[in-house]
């Protein structure tokens, strides 16, 4: 499998201004590694402050990395200057997740969407630009007169479209999705993720999906990453982590899912993390997730667990994990 | 005598566009002691109905019908809209920043409306903030009374804007999304919270919502808005069992389960909810699939037993497909 974007044990970290003689540092994404190939897609979910933003801003240089190694088609990108990451921005884009904010209210749809190629085709004609914007318009799901429009005259889900012509139009080879779907109306939801399989399984994209929505994800992605402050707890194929999920967090994330079900929602118990999401700037010691889990003993407290393998391509990170079978917080049949 | 009782409510917001009609014409009923889901899509008019029922439109709205809570008229009497708001309905949005005042404590926030509405003595009113904040299980409630909004997680926060909702021990509590803003797991907690209250307090829940999970977990009864009326309504099993109106349908299968078909494309609605519905016809007419020539007549709310649906092809009728 040809890989695009290799990161081994990446981290984040934001300087905090903290006293007069302490400086206090955020970590924000610690040791987290991944491989993204065309036509793949990793969906990577957790909770707010989990650091799946951070780390995909990370990958295409939009955040700072601390740590680790970052390939390109095997090339270190990992110390790369603003300048360098703009020329390789032509491969690498973003959708973000407010469709109607991330577009300028005072350009027209078609400005807006051609933006990029006055940065990377700064030689295309009028006439030229004007029809590649009318296509990517098109490959989304618009008209071309669109592009003579402006962004309040269109609907979330149509200003999300936009968001995507204007992130394809370069013919990216990776596509970062923060949260795409998140503000959307439930009945337009769909017709984003579709839309996004299409273009990935068209154009050969290599995907990061990040989402809170655990359905969502499950519905694009090949492999899947579990983050909880800022640090991986699981990863894998998709069938693996949502059929056989092994970490006590994987678990209550899924078990908390809700089912379109009076029946069986109305009787249904959870099992679901304890207390409060323990401040990251002093994360707990060993495994960050110990605060909160069920299962937590003293080792938990004293070594971080390291991210081990266990099955084909599964990886987890819990001291605990072999003794899950017989655990005591798994969640209902399913 | 229903606690609530809305009929023929209408709402429209002066804009520069000219009159925007929001809500047009919604009757429902709430019982005491039960919960009721009105759920709907941005536009849907689902939240103005609420708000404008207590009075807490926006100043370019205006609301007519008529609203009566426990059998008193409230609609265009803010003397008494106020002193319901204060007393029998509490409110929570989906922002607990929102609801809650920024530059407060939680135990002032918490004991003052029992201080004003009631006549609670100061020491007594603290007492009994202290006694919501743990049955809302917010942890070391002490501790939080000295706290101020901006100093809790969102799910705390959340809690205490309930516990605030709850001071006064309403029959009627209106949640505003009460969930949206929040991460899932906190989501199911406070699911289970709501339940849970609700089996203790004995108040009416009114639950406004996009969520359909959500919903399955509280509702009763369910209604469902589209464009500013009511198209579907009816016991909350029975709606996710066998939806009738083709929009309630599409929003049940657009939902993303974790036993879908992974491999297959998402079920969607064509088309996106309309900012304010056309005046003639279904409003749902150009997104629906079983739309015929009838649909130009706009369909009445038609009962039949406890469902109600507004559509000239329900589904699993007969008359549909």
């Amino acid at each position: 499998m040809n890989v695009l974007l290799e990161g081994r044990d990446l981290a984040v970290r934001y300087r905090l201004s903290g006293g007069l003689l302490r400086t206090r540092w955020l970590t924000a994404v610690d040791g987290a590694s991944l491989l993204l190939s065309p036509g793949g897609t990793l969906g990577v979910v957790g909770e707010s402050g989990c650091g799946k933003s951070t780390l995909g801003r990370a990958l295409i240089g939009l955040a700072p990395l601390a740590g680790g190694e970052l390939r390109w088609q095997g090339e270190r990108v990992d110390g790369l200057s603003a300048r360098g990451w703009r020329r390789l921005r032509r491969e690498l884009q973003i959708v973000f997740q407010d469709p109607l904010g991330s577009l300028d209210p005072r350009m027209t749809v078609g400005q807006s969407v051609a933006e990029p190629l006055a940065v990377f085709e700064p030689a295309l004609t009028r006439a030229g630009r004007r029809a590649r914007v009318g296509a990517a318009l098109e490959r989304v799901g618009l008209t071309a007169a669109a592009a003579d429009r402006y962004p309040h005259e269109f609907s979330g889900g149509q200003c999300q479209r936009i968001g995507i012509a204007r992130a394809v139009i370069l013919k990216p080879r990776l596509l970062v999705c923060d949260e795409p779907v998140s503000a959307l109306d439930v009945s337009v939801q769909g017709q984003v993720v579709n839309l996004l399989r299409e273009l990935r399984d068209d154009l050969g994209l290599a995907c990061l999906f990040i989402s809170h929505n655990l359905a969502v994800v499950r519905h694009l992605s090949t492999e899947v990453m579990v983050m909880y402050l800022g640090r991986v707890m699981e990863s894998g194929p998709r069938d693996a982590i949502y059929g056989r999920p092994l970490h006590p967090y994987t678990r209550m994330l899924l078990d908390a899912v809700p089912v379109a079900d009076p029946r069986v929602e109305r009787h249904r118990s959870r099992t679901l993390p304890a207390g409060e999401l323990p401040s990251p700037l002093s994360p707990p010691s060993g495994c960050v997730f110990r605060t909160r889990c069920p299962l937590a003993e003293a080792r938990c407290a004293e070594s971080r667990p390291p991210l081990e393998e266990a099955g084909p391509g599964h990886r987890i990170a819990c001291h605990r994990w072999r003794e899950w079978p017989a655990g005591v917080a798994g969640p209902p049949d399913r | 005598m229903a606690l609530l009782e809305i009929e023929s409510l209408h709402v429209g917001f002066r804009t520069r566009q000219g009159e925007l009609a929001a809500v047009r014409g919604v009757d429902l009923a709430v019982e005491p002691g039960e919960c009721v889901a009105i759920v709907g899509e941005s536009g849907s008019g689902k939240s103005q109905t609420l708000l404008a029922a207590t009075g807490m439109l926006a100043a370019n709205g205006t609301a007519s019908g008529r609203v009566a809570f426990e059998g008193e008229e409230l609609l265009g009497r803010p003397q008494r809209l106020e002193r319901v708001r204060g007393a029998g309905i509490g409110y929570v949005f989906q922002d607990a920043l929102g609801s809650l005042t920024p530059h407060l404590t939680v135990g002032a926030q918490l004991a003052e409306p029992l201080m004003v509405h009631h006549g609670v003595p100061a020491a007594e009113a603290r007492a009994e903030a202290r006694r919501m904040l743990e049955r809302v299980h917010v942890p070391d409630a002490a501790a939080r009374l000295a706290q101020y909004p901006h100093e809790l997680s969102g799910g705390t926060r959340q809690r205490v804007a309930i516990a605030a909702a709850l001071m006064a021990r309403p029959r009627l509590l209106i949640a505003d999304e009460p969930t949206t803003a929040l991460d899932v797991t906190v989501q199911a907690q406070v699911v289970a919270l709501f339940r849970e209250l609700r089996a203790s307090l004995g108040m009416a829940l009114v639950l406004v919502t996009h969520d359909l999970g959500v919903v399955a977990g509280l509702a009763d009864r369910v209604i469902v808005m589209y464009a500013g009326r009511i198209v579907e309504a009816g016991p909350a099993e029975e709606i996710f069992a066998a939806p009738r109106h083709p929009y309630t349908a599409g929003l049940l299968e657009a939902l993303p389960r974790l036993d879908d078909d992974p491999g297959e494309a998402m079920r969607t609605i064509p088309g996106s909810p309309p900012v304010a519905g056309p005046e003639a016809g279904c409003a749902f007419r150009e997104r629906c699939r079983f739309a015929g020539s009838r649909c130009e007549e706009r369909p009445e709310l038609a009962a039949a037993g406890r469902r109600h649906v507004a559509c000239h092809h329900p589904l699993g009728t007969g008359m549909g497909r």
